[in-house]
């Protein structure tokens, strides 16, 4: 019959798992130690709410080998609970009869960090229960323990006594464990002093978040001057946020520079006002990308490494909130403070795109306010309408690079839609201003526009466009002459989305085997719609009309492809195996045609 | 590499969306004039990467087969794992191609396979994606087959994740009408145990039609809100919108599905991708056919791409309807003629069943 047996468990090897993968660094004792008080005192105000509560931390001796004692008046242990809590890993006291969601700690393990730091432990315990005796613990790194009960009585709560081990003084340096106290535990409601010989330390500071203020101004200063102390930077705005989900408040503060839409913003954040993390990542929407924050929650639930929280209903649902107030505060600007907004949406406007693209209403207000880009400059679309009664954009910067010279030349407002957000926006602003005609075009569109030829000058380009039509063919690209600005382009080579596309297919189909070369002929068959590009002759330039007046075919099948090169190249367009050939055949025939005529 | 290409190579990591998309295309069409392989591939690897998540098949097809055949001439380019890593995506997406032939398709799995055996992964990642691209071909008996090949054997460094995996699971038997069985796969998923970058993006839908089918349509609404906001923001998942679409369909709330096929209509216009077009076209076809007798005429802003494009913007709702369907129907009848089944024709009148028309 099969024997049940336990795991046997090396307790040293436990630790150094704990130190190099779940804690962030040895640091972090401190925070399991004031952890494990919060909680022995929250544990006690269930007993007694009247119970205040204090976390006395005091270094004794220094230099060699010194240790820390950090004692709380909180509930204390029994000698069976400390059998059962402080001797067996991952066992808490906070999942017997208490609701978990009152105390920090979740797992169970947090004293165990103790050993990260030194190789022994004790604990002087005295339950708050009325005939318990006070209990000794002494738990070493090697997985041993004794426990003792003590004659003396002693005050209900818990102290334990670390002493550095060798190569870990640094950490129990007054100065060290002053900075480590402030980190993790500076906003924790209950006091905590610091006791280093006749030196009383009160380590607590108020979180804006926990203060009444006298005035907006007196607010306002104190959230920013919170943001320096917490990250250095001269924030642009501060705001107090809160979310009923999560049970959520902070500060968010307005980034004084750009951000990208693909630099995540990262927060700090507290944890029932001990400090969780400094980096947590998605707890504000996607669009606030402009926003840092610091912020206390005391339900979410945070993963087991205690640097994110897991993504639950409750983190979705307090994500919503605390967006919404960030909107709730761009839309008081709008209402208040419109310099202040007009300097914000200066640097900001990428996250109000984004999120003016999911929320209609505030599209509506804000809209008006937001930068384009257009070919004649950055205008926002609120200048743009009091002009214009219609809207022209392209969809890519690639169709508006293509246009930008001529379409300014001729003082034609086109917006670029290619970059992140603004052919979206513009689409949602059709849909939200009926009343607003807003046009997606494309080069082609462009052209047509452009001044056509009278009878006269199309029968004088007549051969030549016919010619160019038959050279270019190969190239998939046909031709055509009008009249546009500026006269000093004799062309201009415009493509769209499936021309480019097709150039694209047929380069890797250059490269690739059969089945790929198949593949990507049924693939392109089903995206293809016009693939032809074009080359637009300019008539109202010289050189092209002097073009026309050549009779020799061969010299004009030449210039023609050369004209087609250069403004491919103008364009950054890679050339086509066929198309490199013109490099070497129609130059070099141009030029010993050249030396023909002078010899 | 010249400053100005660094100068445009960097800038395309810090953009987003298509802008960045484009750069990448620049960056490539000037390492190629330049004969710089690496940057040409390397941009590249990066374009397919942002295309498939945008939902560009198209784009990363064409710029994974260029990638293929450079690192079969010059293998040093690139570590093969990470190349066959791009390959699963290409594998998801080339079925959604109605005119890519079946003998295609298998051809590649033959491909990928071989490419797996030569970097010693077992087949189990070309099995899981023969049970996708069977099940996208309507072979369902085919793809369970595959399924039952690919769970039974040891996950590997090229396994999809597991939240993935139960996806493609759920999909499977949703599609197949077993939906005790779907939903019962989809347990962790709908309590959030299981997620990724993708699901339950791309589940809730399978989950949806799974509830609908059991006649559970309350939960299908409870789930609908959440599922559409996590799925309106990218064009990859317009073919789950469309089946999305369905939800509010049988309950007769015209206001979301009228709001949400007005808002996505011009990613129909611009998709490459067949198969999501067809499950977008199919729903709004049920709307506007749904819609017509109470609204004979309606005004809707249609990008001039799609052939039902009128100026003024108004429509007869019932024509709008035929249009819609026919193009359904042509969708369909090209995957049915690939495939060699109806299963497209099932799939209309099942959703046209779903929605209670």
């Amino acid at each position: 019959m099969a024997r049940e047996q336990n795991f046997q468990v090396n307790l040293g090897g436990v630790i150094r798992l704990l130190s190099d993968h779940l804690y962030s660094g040895p640091e972090v004792y401190v925070r399991e130690l004031l952890q494990n008080a919060v909680d022995a005192i929250t544990a006690r105000q269930q007993l007694d709410a009247s119970h205040e509560g204090t976390i006395r931390v005091e270094i004794i001796g220094d230099g060699n080998r010194p240790t820390i004692m950090v004692e709380d008046d909180g509930v204390g242990l029994t000698e069976e609970e400390v059998h059962q809590f402080l001797a067996t890993i991952g066992q808490s006291s906070k999942s017997g009869s208490f609701s978990r969601k009152d105390f920090i700690g979740q797992f169970g393990i947090g004293l165990l960090s103790g050993f990260v730091v030194s190789d022994e432990i004790s604990v002087i315990t005295q339950s708050i229960q009325d005939k318990a005796v006070a209990v000794e613990w002494k738990g070493r790194a090697d997985g041993t323990y004794s426990v003792r009960q003590l004659e003396s009585k002693f005050s209900v709560g818990t102290r334990v006594y670390l002493r550095a081990k060798p190569g870990k003084e640094e950490f129990f340096s007054k100065q060290r464990v002053r900075e480590l106290l402030e980190y993790f535990g500076h906003h924790l409601p209950h006091r905590i002093v610091l006791d280093v010989g006749e030196e009383k330390i009160t380590i607590n500071k108020v979180a804006p978040w926990q203060q009444d203020f006298a005035s907006e101004a007196e607010r306002h200063e104190t959230c920013l001057q919170y943001g320096r102390d917490v990250f250095g930077v001269e924030f642009l705005d501060a705001i107090l946020i809160q979310s009923k989900a999560g049970d959520v408040s902070g500060v968010a503060f307005v980034l004084p520079f750009a951000a990208s839409p693909v630099s995540k913003q990262s927060h700090r954040v507290y944890l029932k006002n001990m400090l969780l993390a400094e980096s947590v990542e998605g707890l504000l929407p996607d669009w606030a990308f402009f926003i840092r924050c610091v912020v206390n929650a005391n339900d979410l639930r945070p993963n087991a490494a205690r640097d994110s929280f897991y993504e639950d209903d409750t983190l979705r649902t307090t994500r919503k909130e605390l967006g919404l107030a960030l909107r709730n505060y761009l839309v008081g600007l709008a209402e208040l403070d419109r310099s202040r907004l007009d300097h914000l949406i200066n640097l900001h406007y990428m996250p109000i795109k984004a999120l003016a693209i999911e929320d209609d209403e505030f599209l509506r207000l804000f809209v008006d306010w937001l930068p384009f880009r257009t070919t004649l400059g950055s205008v926002t679309l609120g200048e743009h309408c009091q002009s214009n009664s219609i809207i022209r954009y392209v969809r890519s910067v690639d169709q508006f690079r293509q246009i930008s010279s001529v379409a300014s030349a001729q003082n034609l407002v086109v917006f670029n839609g290619g970059y992140a957000y603004d052919t979206e926006l513009l689409e949602r602003v059709a849909e939200e201003f009926p009343n607003r005609k807003i046009e997606c075009i494309d080069s082609a569109d462009l052209v047509a526009n452009f001044q056509e030829l009278s009878l006269d000058e199309s029968q004088e380009m007549f051969d030549l466009i016919k010619l160019a039509d038959l050279v270019l063919q190969k190239y998939k690209c046909g031709a055509e002459s009008r009249k546009f600005e500026p006269v000093d382009l004799p062309t201009l080579y415009t493509t769209n989305e499936s021309a480019t596309f097709m150039r694209s297919v047929d380069q890797s189909k250059e490269e690739s085997d059969e089945l790929w070369s198949g593949i990507l002929d049924n693939v392109a068959q089903g995206a293809r719609r016009n693939a032809y590009s074009q080359l637009v002759l300019n008539y109202n330039n010289a050189l092209v009309r002097k073009l026309a007046t050549i009779e020799d075919r061969d010299l004009l099948s030449r210039i023609i492809e050369i004209l087609y090169l250069q403004s491919l190249l103008l364009g950054h367009f890679p050339l086509a195996n066929g198309e490199q050939r013109i490099l070497g055949g129609g130059l070099l025939g141009l030029i010993e045609l050249f030396l023909k005529d002078r010899g | 590499m010249d400053a100005e290409l660094e100068d445009l190579y960097e800038q395309s990591f810090h953009a987003c969306g298509h802008e960045r998309i484009e750069l990448l295309e620049e960056v490539i069409r000037r390492a190629d004039g330049s004969n710089d392989v690496e940057l040409g591939y390397e941009a590249r690897r990066a374009l397919i990467q942002q295309s498939n998540s945008l939902g560009y098949p198209e784009k990363a097809l064409v710029a994974f087969s260029w990638c293929l055949s450079r690192l079969d001439k010059d293998p040093e380019l690139d570590d093969w794992n990470n190349v066959i890593w791009e390959y699963k995506v290409i594998q998801e997406w080339v079925p959604v191609f109605a005119r890519v032939s079946r003998t295609q398709i298998t051809s590649m799995h033959d491909d990928m396979a071989r490419r797996l055996q030569f970097i010693g992964r077992s087949e189990r990642t070309a099995h899981y994606y023969r049970s996708w691209n069977f099940m996208r071909m309507g072979d369902y008996e085919k793809a369970y087959k595959y399924q039952t090949t690919y769970t039974s054997m040891k996950r590997d460094s090229m396994s999809d994740c597991k939240a993935c995996e139960e996806d493609r699971q759920v999909e499977l038997l949703s599609r197949m009408h077993r939906d005790e069985e779907a939903l019962k796969i989809a347990g962790p998923i709908l309590s959030g145990r299981s997620s990724c970058g993708e699901v339950p993006e791309f589940t809730n839908a399978h989950i949806c039609k799974s509830f609908m089918r059991l006649k559970k349509t309350g939960e299908a609404e409870k789930l609908f809100p959440e599922a559409y906001d996590s799925v309106k923001g990218e064009m990859k998942y317009l073919g789950t919108i469309g089946d999305l679409m369905l939800v509010p369909l049988c309950q007769r709330d015209f206001d979301t599905a009228f709001r949400i096929a007005k808002r996505h209509l011009s990613w129909a216009a611009e998709t490459a991708a067949d198969e999501l077009r067809f499950r977008f076209y199919c729903s709004c076809g049920i709307l506007f056919e749904l819609l017509a007798d109470d609204k004979p005429k309606i005004k809707l802003r249609v990008p001039q791409e799609l052939s039902c494009y009128t100026e003024d913007g108004s429509y007869v709702t019932s024509e709008l309807a035929d249009w819609f369907q026919s193009e359904t129907q042509q969708l369909a009848g090209l995957f049915n003629q690939r495939n060699g089944n109806d299963c497209y024709t099932d799939i209309i009148a099942d959703n046209r069943k779903l929605a209670g028309v």
